[in-house]
């Protein structure tokens, strides 16, 4: 069992900066975990921006579970950090 | 620099012939947002196609391939080209990478408020999201509306990180000064509220004046922009640019090349808010 499934788990909802192995930055909320993926939804700063209409939503097919978000391999994970959540 | 072959990537997501949702997501990801993605290199593929998908890219369903069949078989991307190379000459315009999709047939505020057309442009780059209905003046309108951010965003260029809050506020007014002013009243946004003066200055007052330097990605941009949220009237920045532009430009007779690439504080200076 990886060290940072319990982490996850304890700390869903809050943004988070995470380092693989390979070197790869990933940061987003965690979103969901299982035993072996942590999911982490895009925040902002990810966006690449730019500039619509006015639209600005998401519904996905009826109901069907959300498909997005970041899975990365718990046991990929060099180390966690938790980012400043912005509050208005 | 071009209108890319959207359409091929899309014919391939539906030869794939998944009915698995799973498949789906994975073929949208690989097929339809990965050749965008090497366009972005600082975003991840997902986040870019989260990114897409909010801003009304078709997502995966399992009925999908007989709409996008519908879809491939419009005759979008003549029109498309074809308004690129009148406006590109008349606006003395930059060229750039255009990206035509399906939009979310699922999405209500959409299909209602947006007739299914939507978009996103970026200096170099412009995305239009079109629905199987989508009418030409529509198509029209959306793409006066995002290839205008295009050529002002490639006039005032500077990193995207430094666009300010009264930037795209001014962006989002001549947009649809143009977009009225080309294709009459009745064209453009309808659900853009003729504020009052007196809304005007009060919501101008309270959200942005103390806002109006907020660069682009500090968290309270999106939510001025689009709003409906902490009390915080929906698409509150879209409204107060179209004000500004209807106030400045009243009894004025002014090109639309001189609005297009107008410095921000020329048009704030000479309205009362």
């Amino acid at each position: 069992m990886s060290r940072h499934y319990d982490f996850c788990c304890q700390n869903i909802g809050r943004p988070v900066r995470v380092v693989t192995k390979d070197g790869q930055v990933h940061k987003g909320v965690i979103h969901r975990v299982n035993r072996s993926k942590v999911f982490l939804a895009p925040m902002e700063g990810n966006r690449p921006g730019g500039y619509g209409i006015g639209y600005y939503g998401y519904r996905p097919y009826g109901g069907y579970p959300w498909g997005l978000g970041v899975g990365i391999a718990l046991g990929a994970i060099a180390t966690i950090a938790f980012l400043p959540f912005f509050f208005w | 620099m071009t209108v890319h072959s959207t359409n091929k990537w899309i014919q391939q997501y539906v030869d794939s012939h998944s009915g698995n949702m799973a498949d789906k997501w994975k073929y949208h990801k690989d097929l339809i947002c990965k050749p965008v993605s090497k366009y972005f290199t600082n975003t991840s593929i997902l986040s870019l196609q989260d990114h897409l998908l909010r801003h009304g890219l078709f997502p995966p369903s399992p009925e999908d391939e007989e709409l996008l069949r519908k879809w491939l078989k419009k005759k979008y991307f003549q029109l498309v080209e074809n308004l690129y190379e009148k406006y590109r000459s008349s606006w003395k315009g930059p060229s750039a990478n255009i990206f035509i999709f399906p939009s979310n047939p699922f999405s209500r505020d959409l299909t209602e408020k947006f007739s299914g057309c939507t978009g996103l442009s970026y200096p170099k780059h412009l995305f239009l999201f079109l629905s199987n209905q989508a009418k030409v003046k529509q198509i029209t309108a959306l793409f006066l509306h995002e290839y205008s951010h295009t050529c002002r965003l490639q006039y005032f260029s500077k990193p995207e990180a430094e666009y300010t809050l009264l930037d795209a506020i001014i962006l989002e007014g001549i947009a649809e000064y143009i977009v009225r002013k080309k294709l009459g009243e009745d064209s453009g946004n309808d659900w853009i509220n003729q504020y009052s003066s007196m809304e005007a200055k009060e919501y101008y007052e309270k959200w942005i004046k103390p806002n109006i330097t907020i660069t682009r990605t500090h968290p309270k941009h999106d939510l001025l922009m689009y709003g409906n949220r902490h009390g915080i009237p929906q698409n509150l920045g879209y409204h107060i640019g179209y004000y500004i532009l209807t106030q400045f430009t009243k009894d004025k007779e002014i090109s639309i090349n001189d609005i297009l690439y107008m410095e921000n504080d020329v048009i704030l200076k000479d309205i009362n808010l």
